[in-house]
Parts: structure tokens; sequence; C-alpha cells
């Protein structure tokens, strides 16, 4: 098929400046920034705040102009309202109709997409399922958490099945166990062959689902590529023992001591404090 | 649309967004200006067709606006004359309780330049100047005869006035031309001038059936109509029983007999010995 | 794979994509869900309490009675009251309600989720409008029949009342009756004050559309809810500047372009100032309500184009 060829997002020589109003100054956001997503790929833009990220994904929504470059969703141009008809966007912090319950706000977006009553409704059980909202369905927005707001989010964008889903900073203000939840509902788009591209500052959560990473400081691209391949240290090998005797260790040592290698550090394995806290709050929540 | 066919997957056109922007917005600017040319005629000839149809006043002049005080002014600019007028018909009442024929006289001014169409007020504006305030100063036993007189009979000429300039606002109205005969009847003693006026209203579309009675009646005491008068009365009690009221076969007798009318063609039976 | 199928058996085909319509028919649908949500929106913000307002206004009314008055000048009081009241109301609720709806979408970022779905920005600005449009037209329905249902109690008292006082005073007869009872009645409930009540509803419609335009320039509602009160006063001043500039020829050059400039922006609200007069009772005829409408009808296109092309390209 021709289109398993087109990239889900191709983003080219992408450039925007804000322009001041009156006397201020104007600001480069984005500078010549070009990337590519493969359909199917989790793609994670990570830098520091105002580095351009949201810019730039807004950008390739159609939410504002480039200054210069293009940007386009499945080989259509993002000035194109039909550009989006193959993407879904959560943006960071989003409120949406808070007199809305969450099954009538997935209808809203549902309908807006223009996806007929009978699959809609069909959809919509599947979404909340799918991010574990069902028990909240009928409740307005007003009274969800942060982490439930997100999910509901997630959700909505998800509601036309899109090829292709936006998240900007999709755990900020999350705590642990909903992050975790957000992070294994990327896992699963990803097994289900949506493309997913994802901002965050939160290096270790990208660490866990991207397949490509590109780092943006100052509104330019300054590393990109797969992940395995930018964070491994070549010259080094990791050993994991599982009730290794301190004779064993030893004897370890002076082998690699012996065979010409460097010894850099022996010692045992921490758990990530994250880890930690959800073993131990796993179950009790809610 | 295959996309994988066309390497050129951006939309190609030459202008920046920039520039597009811009031309968007001095359009956007251009149809405001091209609709304001357009539709100030038609909002003229609107206008024009809404004064025709009294829905729309004309405007307030200065004059207006000190008298009614700013939120007022703003007020009955804004739509909501009936309402100021409304409200300073409530007004004028305190007036009337604290017996300041000068404000009262001013506030029914004001009402009926807010709402020249609505005849009620002239009306009752007449009704307080000429009865009210009239009697107010005739029968003020604290000034002198002369005085009385002049301030009485000046408040009856204001109530005459007022209700002339309400008739020119709403010639088709009965009621105005009637309680102008009424002041010339019962005010002047002008019963010549008050039978023209009975028979204008008696014309005007809605009046009731009386004002051709009263018009008679009063033609009857007018010196030098008295044939007319009583043609008009002889022809009201030809029409039918309903006209036959005691005042009006008073008013035959005594024309009968004033006329010396011959016993056989008199209209009423002759009366037993 | 057909609707039914998709009815029984939910499923996510990987990167395949649900039935979705196209074209003027989605365009439609989606204006009817954005005014639906905006309907919803206003009607759970629980801005429909001013009708409570309204309603106590109207039966406080009703009962106000000054000794004097007569039972015509009750009754007018009584309309001067609700239908300025109904007025007033509708267009203040008309620029408020249209000032929070796109500055709160864009504070809250909702309008970006809305926008990242395929929806052209005239859908959303028409769907918008057309909601808070809707609102409107449910409140003036609502005030209509508050506001005639006491018309219609006070008429009825007004007229048993001054009849049974003219009979006991005796000397009136069935013909005065008759005059005494159509007089009363004419300052009653009738068709023609439908009339005024369309035109404040033509009038606020135009209210919403200007409204709309000022928020899609302005970024938060209080700067587009004192913008649209601007425009009220204005707008109702217009028709003096529209006269200055035709017909003051001999003012002075930057005098009548100001004049002119106003006349040609800013809308006329006289227009559908008859409240006036329909309460003096003069009759609008069919054709004087038609080139009302469709006076609105125009302005609301324009102001909705003017709308769109600003918003556009707004960035958000």
């Amino acid at each position: 098929m021709s289109e398993k060829k087109t990239a889900a997002v191709s983003i080219d020589g992408l450039t925007k400046v804000f322009r001041g109003a009156l006397a201020r100054e104007s600001v480069v956001a984005v500078k010549e920034l070009s990337l590519e997503v493969a359909p199917g790929e989790v793609y994670g833009l990570i830098g520091p705040n105002g580095s351009g990220k949201s810019t730039t994904m807004k950008v390739l929504l159609g939410l504002i102009r480039p200054s210069a470059g293009r940007t386009a969703i499945f080989g259509v141009d993002s000035t194109r309202v039909e550009s989006r008809r193959q993407v879904g966007f959560l943006p960071e912090n989003p409120y949406f109709y808070r007199h809305l319950t969450g099954r009538e706000t997935l209808q809203f977006y549902g309908r807006l997409c223009g996806v007929g009553r009978g699959a809609l409704r069909a959809r919509i059980d599947e979404l909340l399922e799918l991010v574990e909202l069902g028990h909240a369905a009928r409740r307005p927005l007003r009274g969800y958490s942060k982490g439930m707001l997100q999910r509901i989010g997630l959700a909505q964008a998800l509601v036309q099945e899109p090829r292709l889903v936006v998240l900007d900073e999709p755990t900020a203000g999350v705590d642990p166990a909903g992050s975790r939840k957000i992070r294994d509902l990327i896992l699963e788009l990803k097994q289900r062959g949506i493309a997913v591209v994802l901002s965050s500052h939160l290096l270790e959560q990208v660490q866990e689902v991207c397949d490509r990473v590109g780092i943006i400081f100052n509104g330019s691209m300054v590393q990109e590529g797969r992940l395995e391949d930018l964070i491994s240290i070549e010259n080094q090998t990791e050993i994991i023992l599982k009730n290794a005797s301190a004779d064993l260790l030893e004897r370890i040592r002076d082998l690699a001591e012996g065979a010409d290698a460097e010894f850099v550090k022996m010692g045992q394995p921490r758990t990530t404090l994250e880890s930690l806290f959800l073993r131990e709050t796993e179950g009790r929540e809610e | 649309m295959s996309p994988a066919d066309n390497p050129g997957i951006f939309r190609k056109n030459g202008m920046s967004y920039r520039l597009r922007r811009n031309l968007k917005r001095a359009a956007a600017g251009l149809v405001l200006l091209v609709f304001g040319i357009g539709r100030m005629s038609w909002e003229g000839s609107m206008e024009e067709e809404w004064k025709r149809l009294q829905l729309r006043a004309g405007g307030l002049d200065l004059g207006v606006r000190e008298q009614l005080g700013q939120m007022s002014y703003l007020a009955a600019l804004g739509g909501f004359r009936s309402l100021v007028a409304s409200f300073l018909s409530v007004k004028a009442f305190n007036e009337w309780e604290n017996v300041d024929w000068v404000k009262l006289e001013s506030t029914y001014g004001l009402m009926t330049r807010l709402q020249p169409r609505v005849a009620g007020y002239w009306e009752e504006g007449a009704w307080h100047l000429a009865y009210n305030a009239s009697a107010f100063y005739l029968l003020n036993e604290e000034m002198s005869p002369g005085v009385r007189r002049h301030l009485g009979g000046r408040y009856i000429r204001k109530g005459e006035e007022f209700l002339r300039e309400g008739i020119r606002n709403n010639p088709e109205e009965y009621l105005l031309r009637q309680r102008l005969a009424e002041i010339y009847r019962n005010k002047f003693g002008d019963h010549c001038r008050a039978a023209d006026e009975f028979a204008i209203a008696a014309r005007l579309e809605g009046a009731p059936e009386y004002c051709r009675r009263f018009a008679a009646y009063e033609m009857a005491d007018c010196e030098g109509r008295e044939w007319e008068a009583y043609a008009a009365l002889a022809g009201l009690y030809g029409e039918g029983v309903r006209h036959r009221k005691p005042t009006l076969l008073a008013k035959l007798g005594e024309l009968e007999e004033k006329l010396s009318i011959p016993e056989a063609k008199r209209v009423l039976p002759e009366k037993g010995p | 794979m057909s609707s039914r199928e998709a009815d029984r058996k939910p499923r996510v085909k990987p990167g395949g994509t649900v039935a979705t319509r196209r074209g003027i028919g989605a365009s439609a649908g989606r204006i009817g869900t954005l005014a639906g949500t905006t309907f919803l929106q206003l009607l759970r913000m629980k801005t429909f309490y001013f009708l409570l307002i309204f309603s106590i206004l109207v039966v406080v009314a009703s009962t106000f009675n000054v000794l004097h008055h007569t039972g015509e000048q009750h009754l007018k009081l009584l309309k001067d009251v609700a239908l300025g009241a109904m007025s007033l109301f509708t267009s203040l609720f008309a620029i408020v309600a249209t000032a929070l709806l796109i500055p709160s979408d864009l504070e809250d970022r909702t309008l970006q989720t809305i926008l990242a779905k395929p929806v052209p920005r005239y859908d959303y600005i028409l769907g918008k409008l057309c909601g808070v449009i809707l609102v409107v037209a449910v409140s003036v329905v609502v005030m209509d029949l508050i506001f005639g249902a006491v018309l219609y109690a006070r008429e009825e008292m007004m007229v048993a009342a001054e009849l049974a006082g003219a009979t006991e005073s005796g000397g009136f007869a069935e013909e005065d009756l008759a005059v005494l009872e159509e007089r009363l009645r004419s300052q009653g409930l009738n068709w023609n004050l439908q009339n005024a009540v369309a035109a404040i509803f033509l009038k606020s419609c135009v209210i919403c559309a200007v409204t709309m335009l000022v928020s899609t320039i302005a970024s938060t509602s209080l700067f587009t809810i004192i913008v649209g009160f601007v425009i009220f006063f204005i707008g109702h001043l217009q028709s003096v500047a529209r006269d200055y500039w035709m017909h003051a020829l001999d003012a002075g050059l930057w005098k009548r372009l100001f004049s002119g400039l106003v006349a040609l922006i800013f809308p006329d609200f006289q227009i559908f100032n008859v409240v006036d007069g329909v309460v003096a009772g003069e009759v609008i005829p069919l054709g004087a309500m038609t080139r009302m409408a469709g006076l609105t009808i125009l302005y609301v296109m324009v102001y909705s184009m003017v709308a769109y092309l600003v918003f556009a390209d707004r960035e958000l």
C-alpha cells in the first residue's frame, strides 16, 4: 500500500516567529526544525520549558501558522482542515467543558468528527473502558481529578480512531499512579499501531515509551535518534546477578582485571522511587 | 489524494501566511465598510417608513435632556421612552397631590414629548390644567377675585392649548376632540365652538354615538343656529329609540317652542291636555 | 463495515478509522453539535436566573397601583415595564452570554481540542452563534409567555372592575359600557404586541453577532463585554451620525468623516426599537416586520463573515 510510505508526521524547515505587539521584541520560538515520524512510531520531543515543543505541536495541528517551512500529517498539509481527520490531540493541562459528563464530552468530540450515532455509542463504551473511566462516565467533569481529566482527554483524542495522537506534556501535574496509567495507555496505542508524538520534560517517562526522541533546545533540534543508540554507553557492559556469593563476585573482578578490562562499579541495583511508590500504594488507592 | 505519488505533499502557494492574514484582515474591514455603505440608504428609508408608521418619534432636543436628567434621557434614547413616560405619570400624580401646578404642567409636557401618540397623556394633562388647576385658583378664597379670575382663566386656556397640541399629533383620536368640546361647553360656555368640536369628534373612527347627540345639543344653545340644530335633533329622533334620551326630547321641545313650529309639523307627539 | 455491524461489536483496527461524514451535511452536524453544547453550557451555568427576576418584576409591576390611574394607564404601565425589562434584559444577556463563549474556550484550551478535530473555524463560530441565539430565543419565549399571562389576567380584572364600577355608579348606557370596554381592551393583550417581542429578539440576534465579532479579536470576556456595551450604546445613536453624514453637507470635513465612519461601522439599533410605538397602539404591518427580519439576517451574516475572516488566522 502506498500509504505505508507516507510519514505520520512530516515537519520541514519549520520556523515560527511570534511578532511582538507594539514595542515588544519578536520571539523566535522554533528555528528551522525538521523531523519525521513513521506510522506506528512513538516519538518523544524533549526539552526544557519554553524550548518550542508546544509551538511545534500547535503548528502541526494547524492551531498556529508557521512563519516559514511546512508541516503535514499523513501527507496532508496542516493548514488544511482535512489534515485533522487522522490526528487526536491532548493539550497541556486541558480543561474540557466542565458542565458536560465524561460520556457527553466524548459524544461532543465524536460528533465534531462526524462519527455516526451508532458507531459513536460503541466507540465511547470502548474508550471509557480503555481509559478506565466507566465508573465516572455520568459525572460532570468539574468533579474529575487531574489524572481523570488527562485520561478523558486522551479518550477524546482517540474518539475518531486517528492514526496519530499528539500529546503535549500528558503527565504534567498528574500523580505517579495516574502518570503510570497514562504511560500504559501510550504503550497500548503503540501496540495497536497508532503513531504517537509526545512532549515531556520528564525524561524517565520518555525513556520508557519512546522509540525515537528528539531533543529541542531554544527552538532548534540538537540531537535526534533511536533511544537505544542515544543512551547506551557503547564501551560498557552491565551484568546483573542474583544470589551471587562474595566469593563469586571477587572472582569475577579478578577475571576482568586479568583480561585487560577496567572494572568500573559493583553494587546492589536500586529500584526507582517511582516503582517503590507504586508497589506500596497499589491497591490502596480509590 | 495519494501523498506517496505526490512528493510535494505540502500545500503549494506563493503567498506567505503573514500576507494572507493581512489580506483577510483587510477583507474583513472592506466587508464591514461595503455593508455599511449598502445598508445606509436602506436603513435611512426604513427610518422614514418607521416615522410614517409613527413607530419612531422625532429626536429629543437639548431641552428635554435638561428636564429629564441624564439617566432618563439615556433610557429614553435606548428605546425606553414609553417606560420613562410611564414613570413620569407617577411623578405627575405626586405633583397633583402637592398641588404643584407649574411642575405638573412641565411633567405632562415631557410625557407628551416622549410619547406624543399616547392620547391618554394629552387628555389627562388637559384635564389637570383646565379643571383641577383652574378650579384651584378660581375657588381660592385667599386671593382677590380679580387674581382668581385671571389665574383660573389662564389655566383653562392652557388646558385648551394642550388639547389642541394633542389633536395636532393625534388627529384621528375622537376622545381629544370630545374633551376639547367639553372644555368649550363647561369652562367657556361657548356652545357654538363646542358644537363644532363635538361634530368633528362624531365623524372620527370609533366615536360613540353620543357625540352626535352632544353636537346637536350644543348647536341648540348656539345663537343663530337653531334651525340647523332642530334639523339635526329631528334627524336623530327619527333614527330610532336609542337616541330618544330625556335631554334630546327636552331640547327638541324647547326648539319647537322657540322656533314656533306649527303643531302639524312638529316631530314630538302632541302632549296631552 | 456497515454501521449496524459497528453497533454490535466495537472494534479498533490498528490504524483504522471509524466511518465519518463529510461535506455540507457534516458541517451542519458540527454546527448543530456546537450549538447544542453551547446551549447546554449556558443552561447549566444557570444563566436563566434573570428570567426569575423578570417574572418578579412583571408581577410586581402588575400590582403596582397608582391611585388615580385608570385601567388603561395601569395596563400601559404594565406593558412599559414588562417590554422595557424584556428589551433590556435580552440585550444585556445577549452581550454577556456571547462574550463568555469564545474567550473562555480560549483560556481553558478547550478551543485547541475542538479545532484540533476536523472542524473548520467558520463552523465553530456559527455553532457558537447559533447556540447563544437559541438560548436568547428560549428566554424571549419564556418572558413572552409570562408577560402575556400576567397582562391577560390584569386585563380581565380591569375590565371586570371598571364595568362593575360603571354599572354601580349608573348613568352608563350599554353603548357607553361597550366603548369603555373597547378602550381598555385596546391596551390589553393583542397580536401586535408580539411584533414588539419579535423586534426585541431580532435586535438581540444582531447584538449576539456583533459581540461574537468582538470576541474573536478580544482575549478576555471582560474586554468583550465592555466593548459590547459601547457598541450597544453607540448603536442607539448611529442614526444620528447617519443623518449627519447624509444631510449636514455644510459641516466640517473631519466631523462629517467621523460621523460617516460611525454610521458605516456601527449597527443601527433604533430600527428595532418599536416597543414605544407598539405600546402607544401603533400597528406594525407585516411588510415592516419582514424588512426588519431581512436586515437582521444580513447583519448576522455579515458580522459572522467578518468574525470568520478575523478568526481564520488567529493564533491559538
